[in-house]
């Protein structure tokens, strides 16, 4: 059979099942975030939380919220992780350090899941559950509400900055989208092979004579949160490479059909909150095109790779497993860096030059290809702010998107969220590499060196969370400096998103006319895509250059 | 995902050090929101 056969199928195969599957849920999203009825059980956690769940929150009461609820789900991560040794279930466990404490923290909540730590032999099944798995759903469920309020500010008019209520978003999102879905998936992957148990770690023997240790643990119902969610934080620390996270072919598949679901279903539902259904297919196939490009160039790149050894395995097989094959790993590569899951099911520090430029690139295109829950919507459609912008001054077109006038101020500020994070990432990368503390966690010299820094820095600044591992960064400096990339990174851009959201809510909703460039149109498609393609190049080539390009050209 | 060379694993912090570090990082993080919240206020004119 064709090396090229199995990842035409799986593509096949996963294209067909995201093709069926979207469109019906972008129609239930949509119901969920403009339905004015509140469930039972959603009434009652307002009732507690003391949530006027018809309040609709101005854009800064909002944001407040996003960042009062994160603040405080920080600080309980840290102190779970600080008192774990005191905790039921910690498998005897210590505590965490306190620079790995601060760093899992803003890990999790930042839907980055980046793991300086092995899970297995650091995390304890309470801390796991308790303080991991439960970020797994609310980080993911704020992503998807600072979209949902981002998409109501365009579709809003004359609203005086109202962009909706964001405990009712939170809650709709967890109970209604993350949690259904979850237990569906999860019994699936447990009956594909993943374990769920509550067991301590088994000694057992071998048949060869030695002695082998078997972890447990309730890992399939962190599995399917981890994908669904985009966060990426393995219950074990070979991640999805672990055949109790991953067992088969078919747990593979399913796993980056989780991992795509809400993404690009959101951008579907984004279309239907703005009232033309176009507009949300414009951005999918902006998101598609450019996912679909790098798993084709991934699986080029891994299976082309010259030497003895690929050409006779079929293609570079170091640090993949056997069971996948290049396909699957592609296929997973490429989904995982285009979302901010940064699950792994392959060592990325073994791909191939270009196939690790593939990785990276997808993640300094700010994860819009799909992106993560949520935060890749709102990213792309920041970009087609600017795309509108750019083609209003190229053509005289007048600059305006879905009938909002883009000014001064509007533009400020998505400049603003465009630069913050490469900014971050590049001057991250450069304290990394300036410093003996940074230049100590480094495996290799040259330019695969500087590609260990500038991914951890890139995966850290865009909330990835995948890893090339040579890098060891389970150092204080490495806990702190990547901690705050992750912070920075997540939050800064989401004050500028809503602000944006606000000043799109107050303004009137022009009505489109002969000088307004058509926003679901081919030619606007081709624009974004260029745009997108475009911002990040003009960033990150110089330093592409002189990390992985360089390592290929060697 | 996946650092190899994961260092010490699960080391504990002297006591006499760990309190310090604890206080350092949750003002680190009180810190780092009041500024978000002081930008915020900053974009809403």
């Amino acid at each position: 059979m064709s090396a090229v056969l199995p990842a035409v199928l799986q593509f096949g195969a996963l294209f067909a099942l995201l093709v069926l599957t979207v469109p019906v849920l972008s129609r239930y999203l949509a119901h969920v975030y403009t339905s004015p009825r509140h469930l039972a059980p959603e009434r009652v956690l307002y009732r507690v939380m003391g949530v006027d769940k018809d309040a609709d929150q101005h854009w800064r009461s909002y944001l407040a919220s996003v960042l009062g609820f994160s603040l405080v789900s920080l600080l309980v991560l840290y102190g779970l992780g600080r008192l774990q040794q005191h905790l039921p279930l910690s498998l005897g466990l210590p505590a965490l350090p306190a620079d790995g404490a601060f760093n899992t923290a803003v890990s999790f909540v930042t839907n980055t899941n980046w793991q300086w730590y092995s899970g297995e032999t650091t995390a304890g099944h309470l801390y796991q559950m308790s303080g991991l798995t439960v970020q797994n759903f609310v980080s993911g469920a704020v992503g998807m509400a600072v979209a949902i309020a981002f998409a109501r500010g365009l579709a809003r008019s004359s609203a005086a900055g109202h962009v909706g209520n964001f405990w009712v978003d939170l809650t709709r999102g967890c109970l209604r989208v993350l949690l259904p879905i979850s237990i569906v998936a999860a019994v699936t992957l447990v009956a594909l092979g993943a374990i769920q148990n509550f067991d301590a770690p088994h000694t057992i023997s071998t048949l060869a004579g030695a002695t082998q240790t078997l972890p447990g643990g309730p890992v399939a119902s962190q599995e399917v949160i981890k994908e669904l969610g985009t966060n990426g934080g393995g219950f074990f620390n070979a991640n999805s490479a672990h055949p109790f996270e991953n067992p088969v072919p078919l747990s593979n598949l399913l796993e980056i059909y989780l991992i795509l679901l809400i993404p690009f279903s959101i951008a579907l539902t984004f279309g239907r909150i703005v009232g033309d259904r176009r507009q949300g297919r414009a951005v999918a196939s902006v998101m598609a095109i450019l996912l679909t490009s790098a798993i084709g160039l991934l699986t080029w790149a891994e299976m082309a790779a010259p030497g003895t050894a690929p050409g006779l395995a079929g293609g570079a097989m170091e640090g993949k497993e056997i069971r996948f094959g290049e396909a699957g790993t592609a296929l997973f590569a490429g989904a995982t860096t285009g979302t901010s899951t940064g699950a792994v099911n392959s060592m990325h520090d073994s791909l191939t030059a270009p196939g690790g430029l593939v990785a990276m690139f997808n993640m300094q295109l700010g994860e819009i290809a799909p992106g993560g829950v949520g935060s890749g919507l709102y990213g792309m459609l920041m970009l087609a702010v600017v795309t509108v912008f750019l083609s209003g001054l190229m053509v005289g077109r007048t600059p305006e998107y879905l009938g909002k006038k883009i000014g001064k101020d509007e533009i400020t500020l998505v400049a603003l969220y465009v630069v913050t994070v490469p900014a971050v990432v590049l001057i991250a990368a450069a304290i990394a590499i300036s410093t003996d503390a940074g230049l100590a966690g480094l495996q290799e010299s040259g330019p695969h060196g500087l590609s260990e820094v500038l991914y951890a820095t890139t995966s850290a600044g865009n909330n990835n969370g995948s890893a090339f591992a040579g890098l060891s960064v389970a150092t204080p400096f490495y806990n702190t400096l990547l901690g705050m990339c992750m912070l920075i990174g997540r939050f800064l851009p989401i004050v500028f998103v809503l602000a944006l959201a606000g000043r799109f809510a107050s303004q009137r909703t022009l009505p489109s006319g002969t000088g307004s460039l058509p926003t679901h149109k081919p030619l606007f498609i081709t624009l974004l895509t260029g745009v997108a393609l475009v911002v990040v190049g003009l960033t990150f080539v110089p330093v592409l250059a002189l990390a992985p390009i360089a390592e290929a050209l060697q | 995902m996946r650092p190899p060379r994961t260092g010490p694993i699960g080391r504990r912090t002297s006591k006499a050090v760990a309190p310090m570090a604890d206080v350092a990082f949750v003002l680190l993080a009180l810190a780092f929101f009041s500024c978000l919240a002081l930008v915020a206020k900053g974009l809403d004119r």
